[in-house]
């Protein structure tokens, strides 16, 4: 049986031992929850908004304001074809980009020039070889906020806002595909 | 008669002293009353210092909306019945110090009933049910009413009313038959 002053003391030592431990367990939350937070929060936004940019030439050698050069920075592609989805990797999109501006434009291409004729039409066409060239749509987003929207018609690549048509050879077709996760139609 | 409200009161204004009046007041009793449950002084003890170390600790818990001794009592059934929990998942060893004191201290039950008229009524009262027992205990021992009692039990005021009327129908036959063997 304890006496007066002993249970005084033992209430004492137990409630500041309670309360130690609630200031060590508050500490510890704020000491890795609060950093946690503040990495996920910085890793949402620093990672994307940091991957360089190779600052890819059209053919000419020329800087066009509305190719993804002038963008700082690329967050992400949106492909639509038979199903939307994006591209995240850093490394896929600059390869991508790296296709999409090295293709020679439309006036320097005398060839397969039938292929585009029925373009404006739809979503499918027929090209001059009789196959079906399925409708590519691929935005450029960058970190800034702007898009740029092209469409890829067979070997025929469109920027929408400039009007400009590139066409893009074989190899490097065949390859975008493949960058973008489409199997090869063998059209080229 | 606040029981100990207006005490805590005063402890959370910073006057350490009228803590040492709440512990004063009401250790002995919470001590006695988790005893009903755990039938073990030391467990019982501690549980009672756990309970005044809740006060402590959680300030700002008490709403004094029931009686100190009401909430103190509250705690203690907690705490009591959580004991009588795990410790059938904890083997208990006897220290040999600690059975050499209670061998030296005469029991809590033996000072406060030596009277022998109110030691007979404690022995019937443990052969009563737990909730029996402790409806009785806080009725007639800790003079609480019967919304405190409720409260404390966390059981309705009718069901405590029942426990206390076939309690005492009971607690008059142990006690009836212990006469009849006594004389």
């Amino acid at each position: 049986m304890r006496t007066f002053e002993q249970r005084i003391a033992e209430i004492n030592s137990r409630s500041e031992g309670i309360i130690k431990r609630r200031k060590r367990i508050r500490r510890c939350v704020l000491g890795c929850c609060v950093p946690l937070v503040l990495c996920i929060g910085l890793w949402a936004v620093i990672p994307r908004s940091s991957i360089p940019f190779d600052g890819v030439y059209s053919a000419e050698g020329t800087k066009n304001e509305n190719s993804p050069e002038s963008m700082e920075m690329t967050l992400y592609i949106e492909v639509s074809a038979e199903r939307d989805y994006c591209l995240y990797d850093a490394v896929t999109i600059n390869k991508i980009l790296t296709i999409l501006n090295t293709s020679g434009v439309k006036s320097e291409v005398t060839h397969d020039q039938t292929q585009y004729t029925q373009y404006a039409g739809g979503q499918i066409t027929v090209g001059a070889d009789g196959n079906e060239a399925q409708e590519l749509r691929i935005v450029v987003n960058g970190a800034d906020g702007t898009r740029i929207v092209y469409t890829l018609m067979g070997a025929w690549l469109t920027n929408e806002e400039t009007q400009e048509i590139c066409y893009i050879p074989s190899e490097d077709l065949s390859e975008l595909h493949r960058l973008l996760g489409l199997t090869e139609t063998g059209e080229d | 008669m606040d029981n100990g409200a207006s005490s805590y009161r005063r402890y959370l204004d910073g006057d350490e002293a009228a803590f040492h009046e709440i512990v004063k007041e009401y250790f002995d009793k919470l001590v006695f009353f988790v005893d009903r449950y755990v039938h073990d002084y030391a467990a019982s003890e501690d549980i009672a210092i756990d309970a005044f170390t809740y006060l402590v600790v959680h300030k700002r818990r008490y709403n004094f909306q029931v009686s100190l001794k009401t909430y103190l009592f509250m705690i203690g059934r907690s705490r009591a019945l959580d004991y009588i929990k795990h410790r059938s998942k904890i083997s208990m060893e006897p220290l040999s110090e600690a059975s050499q004191l209670s061998a030296e201290e005469p029991p809590l039950e033996e000072l406060l009933f030596a009277d022998e008229r109110k030691r007979a009524v404690n022995e019937a009262l443990s052969q009563l049910p737990e909730e029996m027992r402790v409806v009785i205990h806080l009725t007639y021992f800790e003079e609480l009413s019967c919304e405190e009692v409720a409260k404390v039990m966390k059981k309705s005021r009718k069901q405590v009313y029942n426990l206390l009327y076939r309690g005492k129908k009971q607690l008059r036959a142990i006690l009836e038959g212990k006469e009849e063997l006594m004389f």
